[in-house]
């Protein structure tokens, strides 16, 4: 649930939307761009409320739309992601080979907890960031590389046949890197 | 002539189909002259007899006992209607579904409790899960769907049944 | 220019139908019924429901008659085994993905899912129920959204969108996450481009919009004035 939202935005990132806007103007499907620039101009990558509200203003396009666009498309975020992703393959081929356990102990390891979150949201997807923005944990349906099952990918780096101590060892370099 | 051997069961329901089974009017004389009526509520046997030859079951599954149940009057029977909307899609019993039973308990009988807080379990069977329909669990012969199902369509295809007859129009059905 | 007038078979009749009209429109003209449950006559059909499709000749797929234009020629057949059969099944996995318990609706007995559902012979459905945990939005003063009873037909996000012109109403959410919500996902009375009119509440199928204080049976919509609504608007336009 989102609350409408009284902050302004900055007058720096007003413009940016505004050119963003200008540049597509007339294209056919210009929204998905629209957000798609927005959001990658974004420090977090993600578009916060205001923005949206923004880009409806300035577009004349309803807000409904906007959020509906938005949460079709797994591509875009709703919250702030955190400096370093890391996504949990939970596909048929990677389950079978232990993902489940690998984004338990993912989520341990980050202070993530295991408190599961399906019995209110309506969602089975998993979307965790940690409190100092350093991490976040995501999952999806599948990669497309069940041969390497199970498959975790960091920032954007696909690693096969992850076990526990694989992952942790790649937190590690994470960490070390954040220094 | 032989009489037809008739049972109703009342799992998970409100016991209103019954009422419905009963409020036939006269049809239920001359009814009541080809059945045998062998088991149910408004009967007093204890144990469900063998070959019988339909038995209409109302109510959900919600219960180990239910599955039990069921699956003896299954073996046991030859006809089996599902009586109601609980006993086919669940109903009002399954509107607890999305809520996990020891939650649902702690509610009822002891937040929602004046008095003697304690989730009974003494002498009452387990809940499953989930209530659900009984063709999830037994084959299921003829489905009478409805809130309750009208006496009149219940008198048409018991007195069907016991005439033999097979039905040529489709029987009118309404969920609710 | 008036329409060129076509030619085209429905069920083997002659029927001359106009140029642009949909296979749907054609049928309702000359009296052929098809069940439908998300048109509404004078809504921009989307498909949604598959409860239209029929059969054309030379064609082997099924296809929805509310958003296939009719071309001259076109050899149309709107009931079969193979059309029952399929339409069946559409319903009855629209009464196993949300909790549809008649009994217990403000709409029972004035439902177009349940009165399709009798129409077509269904007492019971060949699925597992899905059971899934939704809620009820009670926030606006006067109406209520209970997803429970929710076809997703669109409706609703169509005649705000296109009739009141508000577009409170969209889609968020896919596959069986979908689910109707008002501006960013806000509660109904929480919204600000809401106009209280209620067209979303009468175009409703099924009880999932409906006016508050209404009782089981009590929630009768009237999907005849939003039609004559729209056909005013056209005339005047």
């Amino acid at each position: 649930m989102h609350t409408a939202s009284q902050e302004r935005l900055s007058e720096g990132e007003r413009a940016f939307v505004d050119q963003v806007i200008t540049s597509r103007t007339g294209c056919p499907g210009a929204l998905l761009g629209i957000l798609e620039s927005v959001q990658e101009h974004h420090p977090n990558k993600y578009l916060p409320v205001q923005t949206l509200e923004y880009i409806a203003a300035q577009t004349n396009i309803a807000l409904s739309r906007i959020y509906s666009v938005v949460t079709f498309y797994a591509l875009f975020n709703l919250q702030p992601q955190g400096d370093n992703t890391i996504c949990i393959c939970r596909g048929t081929a990677c389950h079978t080979r232990g993902s489940r356990n690998l984004l338990q102990s993912v989520r341990l390891a980050l202070g993530l907890g295991l408190e599961d979150a399906s019995e209110t949201s309506e969602d089975d997807k998993t979307l965790l960031t940690t409190l100092d923005h350093k991490y976040t944990v995501r999952t999806v349906a599948c990669f497309g590389q069940c041969a390497l099952a199970p498959v975790v990918e960091v920032n954007h780096r696909i690693c096969g046949h992850v076990n526990e101590r694989t992952l942790q060892r790649e937190i590690s370099t994470l960490e070390r890197e954040s220094y | 002539m032989k009489k037809v051997k008739v049972a109703t069961v009342w799992l998970d329901g409100c016991s209103g189909c019954h009422m419905s089974l009963l409020d036939m009017d006269a049809a239920i004389i001359s009814l009541a002259q080809k059945i045998d009526l062998v088991y149910g509520p408004l009967v007093d046997t204890q144990e469900f007899p063998e070959d019988v030859d339909v038995t209409l079951v109302e109510g959900a599954v919600s219960s180990q006992d239910d599955v039990t149940k069921l699956q003896k009057i299954r073996q046991r029977t030859h006809l089996l209607i599902s009586l109601g909307d609980c006993a086919v899609t669940g109903n009002v019993p399954a509107m607890r579904n999305s809520i996990p039973v020891n939650k649902l308990l702690q509610r009822i009988y002891v937040e929602g409790a004046q008095e003697g807080k304690v989730v009974p379990t003494d002498g009452v069977p387990a809940l499953l899960k989930q209530a659900r329909p009984l063709r999830e669990f037994v084959k299921v012969d003829l489905c009478l769907p409805g809130c309750p199902p009208p006496a009149k369509t219940i008198a048409a295809v018991i007195s069907d049944l016991v005439d033999g007859k097979k039905r040529e129009a489709a029987l009118a059905v309404k969920f609710g | 220019m008036p329409n060129k007038k076509l030619s085209i078979r429905i069920d083997g009749e002659l029927i001359s139908a106009l140029e642009g009209q949909t296979i749907l429109q054609a049928a309702k003209v000359n009296g052929k019924y098809i069940p439908t449950l998300c048109d509404l006559e004078g809504l921009t059909p989307v498909g949604a429901c598959r409860l239209c499709i029929v059969e054309v000749s030379g064609i082997d797929r099924l296809i929805p008659a509310c958003t296939t234009p009719i071309q001259d020629g076109m050899s149309v057949t709107t009931t079969s085994a193979r059309l029952t059969h399929n339409r069946r099944i559409s319903l009855e996995l629209l009464f196993v993905e949300r909790n549809h318990v008649c009994a217990a609706c403000v709409s029972n007995g004035h439902c177009e899912l349940q009165s399709l559902a009798s129409a077509m012979g269904i007492s019971t459905v060949r699925f597992a129920y899905n059971y899934p945990k939704l809620g009820v939005d009670l926030s606006h003063p006067r109406f209520l959204l209970d997803h429970n009873r929710c076809i997703l037909c669109t409706r609703c996000v169509r005649v705000c969108a296109d009739l009141e012109g508000a577009h409170v109403w969209e889609m968020t959410s896919r596959g069986i996450h979908a689910r109707i919500m008002s501006d960013l996902n806000q509660r109904w009375g929480d919204s600000r481009s809401c106009t209280n009119c209620g067209k979303c509440v009468q175009a409703c199928p099924t009880g999932a919009l409906a006016e508050k204080g209404c009782a089981v049976e009590e929630m009768v919509k009237r999907t005849d004035n939003i039609s004559s609504l729209i056909q005013r608007r056209e005339v005047q336009a």
